[in-house]
């Protein structure tokens, strides 16, 4: 089953605004029993939550896996019709979705990665015009001596106060995070509990913009 | 949200203003639809442009960029007026009966104690007359001068019909129109909802805009029953938990004050007497002597006389063993802020620019593309000395030191060029796994905090951010190791421990921190009721405590329950075994008042929209048969349990306000610029104001003073907004083929009048300037927008997509690179939804 480009404009572009249940032409209906059929053929249906806009439709992700369940690729991406937010449906993004992984070459009809996916850390030296591909733990370890430069140079532990007395501050004003809101709860709080740990002020997200 | 999106189809009336639902929020317009099929409910969308949300509306009235409070405060008059207020609601759940300090005033629209120099208010006399106990006075007639109610009435005396359509450009028929329809639901047996997003908050009023809904509510006895509330429709999927978690410079995770540099911040007993409404003149040297105190319940705390356990709950979670009551709990591991500074965005980029910070992380977000006065915000990056970029793609802000990320359509000698050799920064990059690509949780609009489980493996070697930043984490912590210095002890003695037996980060160790656990087994703490002060929990955002529970030597977390039958009895949708919402899975918060005071009667005519009820037959505890009376019903109830008929807290449905009550006044430091809204014009104004003394709100900072565009040069009012196929910078959505096609071009859309004027056709290639920069895009003249009519005059409003950059499937110039750096006097968000531009033919 392959989508293409104009297909999709064709199923989605008149409904864009409105809400209507995307149909992709895929013949298997999201019900939960069509999905216990689907997983004796090496599909799977994974339930997720829509990464757009934040009212939390639910969508399912229909995947190939090989014998031993290995992920292959995917096979379509449709609105979860156990979801009550969206029972199903999803606007012209969430059904989109599939595009944030996989594509459709466009004159081939070729399934493959999506090409802007970057696959690999890249590295820009200063004054470079270009990335270099580097692994993850080069690229780790030298983020962190990065951090502890900075935090140790600029680091203030101690300030006096206007009434002569000293207080512990430890903070750097030096280092900034921003962003975010698109990471999962979990990944949201690692990160707010290690920056603040960092001793980090310039701390922000997209609730503030 | 207070209320959640499948809730919408319980409203008999929704004010939609400063959003396109339908086109953003999709699948919000399918419950609203459900609303009007199923109850004849009407809605209503007030909005500077004719949109997609207008055409499914049953009325459409236009309204200006930037003028909501003129606009609502005239709807506050009308209510009051015509006494369609919803009388019992208001004088039972809301401060209108509260007396009102002598001191307090307003004139020529500046409250009492401001400060010119300092553009600040000494909110001192913002505050209520009190008894001896410190209880606040009150008068129930309503009558007493100095009650809030009337207050509130002299203070929108002056936004009449008249003058508000003169402000807003509204034709008075319409405005009319809307008040009717919209304020019917002040009738006890009907509700109404409003929906807003970012054209209600990007404003330099905008916490005002936003209170001033809240008003309207409370008023209309509208909040926290079915079909209605106060909704915000947020715009990323997990804004609402990047909140939670306190990504965010003023607070840490559960809504607390983040630390600040001053002596009442000094330790952590002088931290919560802070942080704890009415504990600042209480008698205590120590955390026991406190707790006794608590114990008593001290008079003006609200449920915030939790916070100590919130905040020491907090400090075990993050650093475990070391956390002990010798060293206050680690408290002075929490960095503490200079609160002479502000660090929200538009500061933190100012001070980018000015050289004063070397590095810098981006967790998927795009400021090239989305902040402010993005020519600036791109300009400040070249003075980083390093970036760490954590998404998909290369987005506009990981390839800003590019050759093309300094291209400009239309040259301008103000905005600087750049070439990668100028540029020192080094940028490390670090491909992240998709959305389905890994698993966790989020946070949608109306707080259901669901699972997302993992249906494909992440692309080539991208991660999870978890992974990401847990093994960032224990770098760090290595590169500490062994350091004896005390300014390295909040990293040394850091808890950062979520590995499996493996070495491969465990999603469910997280999740167990951050919803909470008891420090002696490591099961799940059951609920924010049962957390401490004394060490013995540790909970990471007290506000998702409940999330895990333990049944049969397993740990669930109900984030991850399906079971998506409708739980409540009259099919009001609550669905509170689908998910888990926080707090405590409550589905609509404040549910208090979807009952009468006396928590037995429905709103007459109004039964099945009761949430809750006090069943007096019934025992709350089976330990304690004797004390009959209990809370039942279909949702959560969200307010100070156990409780009786004769405590204040019976009638007090606003658990997290120490007056218990719906604020129609905002008393003492709640808001930075004023008690009540007050109408001022945007920095950038085609107008005067014509509503009082001040144009620009006076409480708010102003960064760049001399980059205020003026009607001589630019005399059109720009806003920005979205469209369904894209999202945000467009990274996550520029860069899929299919949504790439169906709006592949950055455009501007005009009115017919201001195309003639100007000699533009559709299709043209048009420029947009202002003081910040000059863009160019495709013109798209439409009747959706028409000419607004301002104190007689003729004005012109122009919008422009918000989604574009040079990277991706679909490019183009972003609006951004036009808006200014100011912000919100309260949040310091950016004023992107009204400022001064002109437009021509390229
Ligand atoms: S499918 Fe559309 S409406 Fe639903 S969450 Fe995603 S972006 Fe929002």
């Amino acid at each position: 089953m392959k989508v293409t480009r104009r297909q999709f404009l064709k199923v989605t572009g008149a409904t864009a605004a409105g809400f209507a249940l995307v149909d992709l032409g895929f013949d298997l209906q999201a019900t939960a029993s069509a999905a216990k059929e689907l997983r004796i053929k090496n599909v799977t249906p994974t339930p997720t939550v829509c990464p757009y806009c934040a009212s939390g439709c639910g969508l399912v992700i229909y995947a190939e896996r090989d014998a031993n369940g290995k992920f292959v690729k995917l096979l379509s991406v449709h609105g979860d019709p156990d979801n009550p937010i969206n029972q199903g449906g999803a606007c012209s993004k969430g059904a989109a979705m599939f595009n944030l992984r996989e594509i459709y070459d466009e004159r081939t009809g070729e399934q493959m990665i999506n090409p802007k996916r970057v696959q690999k850390p890249l590295y820009r030296a200063p004054g470079s015009d270009k990335w270099e591909e580097k692994d993850w733990d080069w690229m780790l370890a030298r983020i962190a001596e990065r951090v502890k430069e900075t935090r140790d140079s600029s680091f203030i532990h101690k300030e006096k106060l206007e009434d002569g007395n000293e207080i512990i501050v430890n903070r750097t004003e030096r280092i900034a995070s921003i962003g975010g809101s698109g990471l999962d709860n979990e990944e949201c709080y690692i990160l707010s509990k290690m920056m603040r740990a960092l001793g980090l002020v310039y701390l922000e997200t997209q609730a503030r913009i | 949200m207070t209320n959640h999106i499948v809730d919408l189809k319980n409203t008999d009336c929704a004010l939609i203003m400063g959003s396109n639902a339908a086109e953003n929020h999709p699948i919000s317009m399918r419950w609203l639809l459900k609303a009007r099929e199923n109850r004849g409910a009407k809605i209503i969308h007030v909005d500077p442009r004719f949109t997609r949300t207008s055409a499914r509306s049953d009325i459409y009235c236009p309204m200006r960029s930037g003028t909501d409070i003129a606009f609502l405060g005239g709807m506050i008059k009308y209510i009051i007026d015509n006494e369609l207020y919803h009388k019992d609601y208001v004088v039972n759940y809301t401060n209108a009966a509260f007396l009102v300090k002598e001191e307090y005033g307003f004139e020529d629209g500046l409250f009492t104690g401001y400060d010119a120099e300092k553009r600040k208010y000494d909110v001192s006399s913002w505050d209520y007359q009190v008894d001896e106990a410190g209880l606040p006075l009150k008068d129930l007639s309503l009558q007493d001068p100095r009650c809030v109610f009337q207050l509130m009435k002299k203070h929108y005396e002056r936004y009449d019909i008249e003058t508000v359509c003169k402000i807003t450009g509204t034709p008075k028929n319409k405005y009319l129109e809307v008040l009717k329809t919209f304020c019917a639901t002040g009738a006890p047996d009907k509700t109404g909802t409003i929906m807003y997003a970012m054209g209600i908050t990007q404003h330099t009023v905008g916490s005002q805009n936003v209170r001033s809904f809240a008003m309207v509510q409370l008023l209309l006895g509208n909040m926290g029953r079915p079909g209605g509330g106060v909704n915000a429709l947020r715009g990323e999927n997990n804004v609402q938990g990047a909140t939670d978690m306190a990504l965010l410079f003023h607070i840490i995770p559960g809504y607390i004050d983040s630390p600040i540099s001053n002596a009442a911040n000094k330790d952590l007993l002088s931290f919560i007497r802070a942080q704890t409404p009415g504990a600042a003149k209480l008698p205590f040297t120590n955390l026991e002597e406190f707790r006794a105190l608590v114990k008593a319940g001290f008079p003006n705390s609200g449920f915030k006389i939790n916070t100590s356990k919130w905040v020491i709950s907090l400090l075990k979670a993050w650093w475990g063993k070391a956390a002990t009551l010798d060293n206050d709990f680690g408290y002075h591991y929490l960095p503490k802020r200079d609160g002479n500074k502000n660090y929200s965005h538009i500061a933190l980029f100012e001070a980018m620019h000015r050289g004063e910070i070397d590095g810098l992380f981006v967790n998927g977000t795009n400021p090239v593309v989305g902040g402010p006065n993005a020519n600036k915000e791109q300009e400040a990056l070249t003075k980083l000395k390093w970036m760490v970029s954590v998404d998909l793609w290369l987005n506009e802000t990981a390839d800003y030191w590019t050759y093309q990320g300094w291209e400009r359509t239309v040259k301008n000698p103000d905005v600087p060029t750049y070439t990668p050799a100028d540029i020192q920064t080094e940028v490390f990059f670090l491909p992240a796994a998709a959305v389905y690509e890994k698993e966790g949780t989020a946070a949608q609009t109306g707080r259901w905090v669901q699972f997302r489980w993992k249906g494909a493996d992440p692309v080539g070697e991208s991660k999870a951010d978890l992974w990401i930043y847990n093994e960032l984490g224990k770098r760090i912590k290595k590169l500490y190791a062994g350091s004896t210095k005390p300014q390295d002890e909040p990293i040394v003695n850091l808890d950062w421990n979520y590995d499996d037996e493996h070495g491969h980060d465990d999603i469910m160790k997280v999740a167990l921190e951050l919803c909470g656990y008891n420090v002696a087994d490591g099961t799940p703490v059951e609920g924010f009721a049962k957390l401490s002060d004394d060490g013995s929990t540790a909970c990471g955002c007290w506000v998702y405590c409940g999330a895990m529970t333990y049944k049969d030597g397993k740990i669930i977390y109900k984030t991850q329950n399906r079971d998506n039958k409708d739980n409540s009895k009259t099919g009001l949708g609550l669905y509170s075994n689908w998910a888990w919402a926080w707090p405590m899975n409550r589905r609509i918060v404040y549910n208090r008042c979807s009952v009468q005071p006396d928590g037995m009667t429905p709103w007459p005519g109004d039964e099945e929209r009761q949430l809750i009820r006090w069943d007096p037959t019934i025992p709350a505890d089976p330990k304690k048969p004797e004390a009959l009376g209990s809370w039942v019903g279909d949702d959560v109830p969200d307010f100070l349990k156990p409780t009786s008929p004769d405590k204040p807290a019976f009638t007090g449905p606003f658990i997290m306000r120490p007056e218990l009550k719906g604020c129609l006044f905002a008393p003492k430091s709640a808001m930075k610029d004023g008690p009540f809204p007050e109408h001022y014009e945007p920095w950038e104004s085609p107008t005067e104001n014509i509503m009082n003394k001040q144009n620009l709100n006076p409480a708010t900072k102003i960064w760049e003073p001399d980059k205020q565009g003026t009607t001589d040069k630019y005399p059109i009012i720009g806003t920005t907004y979205r469209v369904v196929e894209h999202w945000q910078t467009g990274a996550l959505t520029r860069n899929l083929p299919w949504l790439a096609e169906l709006m592949p071009d950055m455009m501007v859309e005009l009115s017919e009048q201001l195309a003639k004027e100007k000699g533009i056709k559709n299709g043209h290639k048009v420029v947009i300037s202002t003081t910040r920069g000059d863009i160019e895009a495709v013109a798209c003249v439409t009747k959706r927008f028409k000419p607004f009519i301002v104190n007689g005059k003729t004005v012109h409003e122009i919008g422009l997509l918000w989604h574009y950059g040079f990277k991706g499937y679909a490019t183009g110039d972003p609006a951004n690179r036009l808006t200014p750096h100011i912000g919100d006097a309260n949040t310091m968000i950016p004023e992107y939804k009204a400022w001064l531009c002109d437009i021509r033919r390229a």
